[in-house]
């Protein structure tokens, strides 16, 4: 179609190499500072290559520290608000998708506005009433929270999915004698399961990722997260950066796996989904 | 099985009765449980914040709640801390905007065309995305550590600068280091949508252009940018938003300081809340940034035009 010359070609590369180097350069610092002995880490010249590479900085986090509580925490929390945020998606989304009727547009705008309300502002509100409710320090909070600030965001995305799914399928089912929510989960919902493994990945980045109602509502150590946990080695004046930046490197594992497996559909979902809205 | 599905069958013949499971009911029980739970935890705080904003509550002093009318308001607009916080959300945005648009449009024209290895490309270059603001924190703020930290290395090294700079430690240069961060993570977000935008423009429309003899540049800005506009503006509007609300990348690399010349309207709020456990005065700021913020969404529903396009 298009003639390319061989300098735009170089160009091309060029540009290529330098986001390439741009997008791991943080995460390459991390992992080398994670695998030198912490002295190592504060040494001039610095090492762009651990001179002594060592495991210990992982064995001391998990072994000396809560740190797998705290990775155990994170876990049921973003699993259980990402699965809960699915469902409540599958069912909203079906009906924005499927029906016509009064009120959607407003419910859709509804979900668009969510998205415009800052999280620290929930924040208070939120502790007073998880406070009375005495769910303050237990993962319930968590759970609750995560979940009601992604079912906007996953529900619009969802949408795009059941989009490209044909009314017929479910039409047939339902001839067939299948009750139209039967007729969704046995029917639609295997179809569109790649974008709802897409949608959950999304959901549960968003849980595992989150910092600020963690702090503000996590206090004892045994339902502690992994942000807040590894608040408690920023905080010290004089940061081990080769414990943290260990900590760091296994946070960021389930959230980058995901995240690289399921990528395609996660673009897909989005462009979908969240660019129309 | 079979038992199962006649029996399924009954049910669905017995619920056909109810007046509540009407067909035209249908879809305002699916969609029930969401916005329930919207409305429940959106619209309770929103009330709660705006209740609490006039009344004396610290969480130190239970015994001691009172309404005290305007008291948390005066409070925070003769606080110079705010002032500092409400130009630096300013700038925050400004900066982090900018220059992530930009070069996400660049990785975005990058990948249009398709190249050998482009999905393992994409997949490595959107990595920052899944990371979350906490840990990018962390990350950069290690790298822009003043003795030992890697950015200053690499620019003695290129001769950039002579001696390090302590950028989180002092005011001038404060917001460098966690603007940089968002922009590091804000980047994959516009390559996704300007990417997927890009290809939704049809060939024929290149086809027509290079027959008449348009040069690149004239193509770039007579038909790309035209073509993909509402893509670009939806995103800006709405990505400007969640990097005002985004607070946490700064909050770990600077907690406000030195000297809280690096706090935003967020991060304040924040510390309000969580560190002087001050909530009257935390919700009188929580009431500003949605003032701010729904004049703002008016905004971004007209110029996007949300009729039309929500319609889905």
């Amino acid at each position: 179609m298009e003639k390319t010359t061989t300098s735009e070609k170089i160009l091309k590369i060029i540009g290529l190499g330098i986001f390439l180097i741009i997008a791991i350069f943080p995460i390459y610092w991390l992992l080398v500072t994670s695998f030198k002995p912490a002295k190592d880490s504060v040494t001039i010249p610095i090492q762009y290559w651990p001179k002594n590479f060592t495991f210990e900085n992982y064995a001391a986090v998990w072994s000396t520290t809560d740190f797998p509580v705290f990775f155990k925490n994170s876990l049921i929390v973003a699993v259980t608000a990402g699965i809960l945020t699915v469902i409540l998606a599958i069912f909203a989304g079906y009906s924005l998708s499927r029906f016509k009727f009064k009120g959607k547009n407003i419910t859709l705008l509804l979900f668009l506005v969510t998205q415009m309300i800052p999280i620290v502002v929930l924040i208070v509100p939120l502790f007073i009433l998880f406070r009375n409710l005495g769910l303050i320090d237990t993962l319930y909070s968590l759970i609750i929270s995560y979940t009601i600030i992604s079912v906007p965001f996953c529900t619009v995305m969802i949408i795009g999915f059941f989009k490209r799914i044909p009314n017929a399928i479910e039409e047939s089912a339902m001839v067939d004698g299948c009750s139209r929510v039967e007729a969704l989960f046995r029917v639609v919902v295997p179809v569109m399961l790649p974008g709802i493994v897409a949608t959950f990945v999304f959901a549960f980045i968003s849980a595992w990722n989150e910092y600020f109602f963690s702090l503000m509502f996590i206090n004892s150590e045994a339902v502690k997260t992994i942000p807040v946990g590894i608040n408690m080695f920023i905080q010290k004046v004089d940061v081990n950066w080769g414990r943290m930046t260990a900590a760091g490197a296994i946070a960021l594992v389930p959230a980058v796996i995901l995240f690289v497996f399921i990528q395609k559909y996660l673009v897909q979902g989005l462009t979908a989904g969240a660019v129309k809205g | 099985m079979k038992g199962e599905d006649s029996k399924l069958k009954k049910d669905v013949k017995v619920r056909k009765k109810s007046p509540l499971l009407k067909e035209s009911l249908v879809p305002y029980w699916f969609i029930l449980p969401a916005v329930l739970l919207v409305v429940l935890f959106y619209g309770y705080p929103f009330i709660k914040s705006l209740y609490m904003s006039f009344m004396n509550y610290n969480l130190v002093m239970e015994h001691n709640i009172y309404f005290n009318n305007f008291e948390n308001y005066k409070g925070i607009f003769d606080d110079p801390v705010f002032g500092k916080a409400a130009v630096n959300t300013l700038i925050w945005v400004f900066y982090s905007l900018i220059i992530q648009f930009i070069l996400g449009f660049i990785l975005a024209l990058l990948l249009w065309k398709p190249f050998k290895g482009r999905n393992v490309y994409q997949s490595i270059v959107f990595i920052p995305w899944a990371v979350s603001g906490f840990l990018i924190g962390i990350m950069f703020r290690w790298m822009f550590n003043a003795q030992f930290g890697v950015i200053n290395d690499l620019l003695l090294k290129l001769g950039l600068i002579q001696e390090n700079i302590p950028f989180l430690s002092q005011p001038s240069t404060v917001m460098i280091g966690p603007i940089a961060g968002a922009i590091w993570y804000g980047i994959p977000f516009f390559a996704i949508m300007i990417l997927a935008a890009l290809q939704g423009i049809p060939n024929e429309i290149f086809e027509a252009a290079e027959m008449d003899g348009a040069s690149k540049m004239t193509r770039f800005w007579k038909i790309i940018v035209p073509f993909i506009k509402p893509t670009l503006l939806v995103t800006v509007l709405l990505r400007a938003i969640w990097i005002f609300n985004s607070a946490d990348i700064i909050y770990v690399m600077t907690n406000g300081g030195p000297a809280n010349s690096s706090h935003t309207l967020a991060t304040y709020l924040f510390q309000k809340a969580y560190t002087a456990l001050d909530f009257g005065s935390a919700s009188a700021i929580a009431v500003v940034i949605i003032i701010f913020l729904a004049i703002y969404t008016l905004i971004y529903l007209t110029v996007s035009k949300f009729e039309e396009a929500g319609d889905f």
